[in-house]
């Protein structure tokens, strides 16, 4: 493997794995899919590495490696059943890499809104992300309702992408 | 909260039934609106699950971590440990799993934790790398628990855990103290610190140390020379016993035993090009009479912009501030294809070598680029100038624009006092989102020795790799 070019591929994926983890998760929607479909798709990268030209956009190219990875996985599984159809799958294609600064940039500023967040909206969040609880679980835990609890997330949610989206400072009375 | 709000929450949530599943995909069908507004609710989602989520159900887990007193036994996610992850101890899949590795702050010492068995680092790269006291040499792809690396030569690279990446040039002595952490004794080190590794540590003797603030940064502590460091990219802090301070892109600084020199800029000289300001002097022709500012933007001829572009570009770099003027355009996205240009760089010392570096503006979403190389030599193509160039300023209306430089020549070594450098567009005649914005080139004396041998020419690329 050309050492240059292993150390290039290593740089970009670093910066770029976030938006590939987000365009697969739109596609296959559940995280342990998007894990396996994107280590295939690093592995595929390494190899493939040799046919990468380093003077081109990164992105475009390993999106296309990752498009190729579903498709497999999914054959794999016998798994047809497929949220998207083509023509969504292609706009999204399309669309993640024309929105990628952008997503960069959300990346870059998600600490500072999470801090933000009103102390309520904060919990169910560390609780549904950190702890990695489904609403009902978490409804159980907070003796609230499942509707009041999927509220809630919206609600915090909505707050943390107009923070990102916006720069919207958020503020304790808009929040609930 | 409209119908396509509950459906991307229903998708986000898993709880879509066909018939919400039909109706979520022909709205990201048939409306761009609905389009962006679930990209972005779903990169949000993912984003805090890959960030938050540090205890492994979903597989993206690596690393063991307190649990929370919030929960009862019963609903903790049961722990996995990361190593079963790179049991195939594939480099492509190691490196995988360990850009989800959860980012640790820097301990307060560079003292060994209770992970002090455990791997806290891989190796990713070796170039003619020479060992001291290893008798079983690392392999690449293999994993490095917390201990000392004595390189007598050549170069090798180590990933943390938390992403960030090393380069250490030999002979360099250099200790890894956990996922984010090390020590540097000795020799040269660079460091690339992708945000999510933030807050990477360096110690350095003297009782000093280096956190970095997501960033490029490098460390020259070679034998015979004065030890230094300066910053590429982003911020660092150096915290020493008497005191602190932020180094920010484009200076350095001395580190002395009692603590770092004043910080200076890095000593690029930025200029612009037709630039007679100084002991050293730029004259940029072009192959053809190309001289004067072109009226309409479609004759194969270079145009010139003093406003809009590059006034967006906002000031307060040294580099930055001392481009400010026109910038040379090529519209090929107008099918113009302007001839190549020359920028002669006179005033330099036959006695030294310098590493050039083209300036020139890009934009997020198009490809503006130039090609750029030393001129007559035939033997080498143009350096392709584009996103993968260092960013050193953004602007425009809706943030599009970035300032970038990009290093064409390395070592190189001027003859009668000069060197000249070709400069050219993308080299096609019409692509609707092509264009090349040329505005200057930098010089840097190079590390290298006067008596070095062979000068190289080459181009290590200074890369950032991603559009910033």
């Amino acid at each position: 493997m050309d050492s240059q070019r292993n150390q290039i591929l290593a740089r970009q994926w670093v910066t770029a794995q976030s938006v590939i983890a987000g365009y697969l998760h739109a596609q296959l929607g559940d995280f342990q899919q998007v894990e396996e479909v994107l280590q295939s798709t690093a592995a595929a990268a390494v190899r493939k590495v040799d046919e990468y030209d380093p003077e081109r956009p990164f992105l475009p190219w390993v999106m296309g490696i990752a498009h190729y990875e579903v498709l497999m996985f999914r054959r794999r599984l016998a798994r047809d059943r497929c949220v998207f159809d083509n023509e969504v799958v292609e706009r999204l294609t399309s669309r993640y890499q024309t929105m990628a600064p952008q997503l960069r940039a959300m990346e870059q500023s998600l600490a500072e809104c999470l801090d933000q967040l009103p102390a309520r909206s904060r919990q169910v969040v560390d609780l549904r992300y950190r702890e990695g609880l489904k609403p009902r679980q978490i409804a159980e835990h907070l003796n609230h309702s499942g509707d009041a609890v999927r509220s809630l997330l919206k609600r915090a949610l909505q707050l943390l992408r107009d923070c990102l989206v916006n720069r919207d400072s958020i503020t304790e009375g808009g929040a609930e | 909260m409209s119908m396509h709000d509950d459906l991307m929450q229903a998708f986000i949530d898993q709880t879509l039934s066909v018939d919400e599943a039909d109706t979520l995909n022909r709205n990201l069908r048939d409306d761009d609106e609905a389009l962006e507004q679930f990209i972005v609710l779903n990169h949000l989602h993912t984003l805090l699950h890959e960030r938050m989520h540090t205890v492994q159900g979903s597989g993206f887990i690596i690393q063991e971590q307190t649990p929370s007193p919030m929960l009862s036994d019963s609903v903790k996610p049961s722990p996995k440990r990361w190593g079963s992850l790179l049991a195939a101890a594939v480099l492509a899949l190691a490196a995988t799993a360990w850009f989800f590795l959860p980012h640790e702050n820097p301990a307060p010492n560079p003292v060994i934790d209770h992970q002090q068995s455990q791997p806290v680092a891989l190796l990713t790269n070796l170039d003619d790398a020479v060992f001291i006291d290893t008798p079983t040499p690392p392999a690449i792809g293999g994993e490095l628990p917390p201990g000392e690396l004595r390189l007598k030569s050549g170069r090798a690279q180590v990933m943390f855990k938390s992403g960030a990446v090393v380069d250490l040039i030999g002979p360099a002595e250099f200790y890894m103290v956990g996922p984010n952490h090390g020590r540097l004794t000795a020799g040269v080190f660079e460091a690339f610190v992708p945000e999510p590794a933030r807050g990477f540590t360096i110690d350095l003797p003297h009782a000093m140390r280096i956190i970095d603030l997501g960033t490029r940064f490098r460390i020259d502590m070679a034998d015979g020379a004065d030890h230094r460091m300066r910053v590429t990219e982003g911020t660092v802090q150096l915290i020493w016993p008497n005191g602190q301070r932020t180094l920010t892109a484009g200076y350095q600084c001395v580190l002395r035993p009692d603590g770092p020199g004043d910080a200076v800029p890095v000593k690029i000289l930025a200029m612009k090009p037709n630039d007679t300001r100084g002991p050293l002097s730029t004259t940029t022709t072009a192959l053809t009479p190309d001289s004067a500012p072109a009226a309409a933007d479609n004759d194969n001829a270079w145009g010139f912009s003093a406003a809009n572009e590059q006034a967006q570009l906002g000031a307060g770099s040294f580099e930055v501030d001392a481009l400010a003027g026109q910038v040379w355009v090529a519209r090929n996205d107008l099918g113009e294809n302007p001839p190549r240009l020359t920028t002669v760089i006179a005033g330099l010392d036959d006695a030294r070598r310098y590493n050039i570096y083209v300036y020139y503006i890009t934009h997020t979403l198009q490809h503006w680029q130039l090609r750029a190389g030393r001129t007559g030599d035939v033997n080498k193509s143009l350096i392709v100038c584009d996103d993968s160039g260092a960013q050193l300023a953004s602007g425009g209306n809706s943030d599009e624009l970035r300032l970038r430089r990009r290093r064409v020549l390395t070592d190189a070594v001027p003859a009668a006092g000069s060197i000249s450098i070709d400069i050219d567009d993308a080299g096609m005649t019409y692509r609707e989102d092509v264009r090349g914005f040329y505005k200057g080139i930098g010089i840097e004396i190079s590390d290298k020795h006067a008596d070095s041998p062979t000068p190289a020419d080459q181009t290590p690329p200074e890369t950032r790799g991603a559009n910033s």
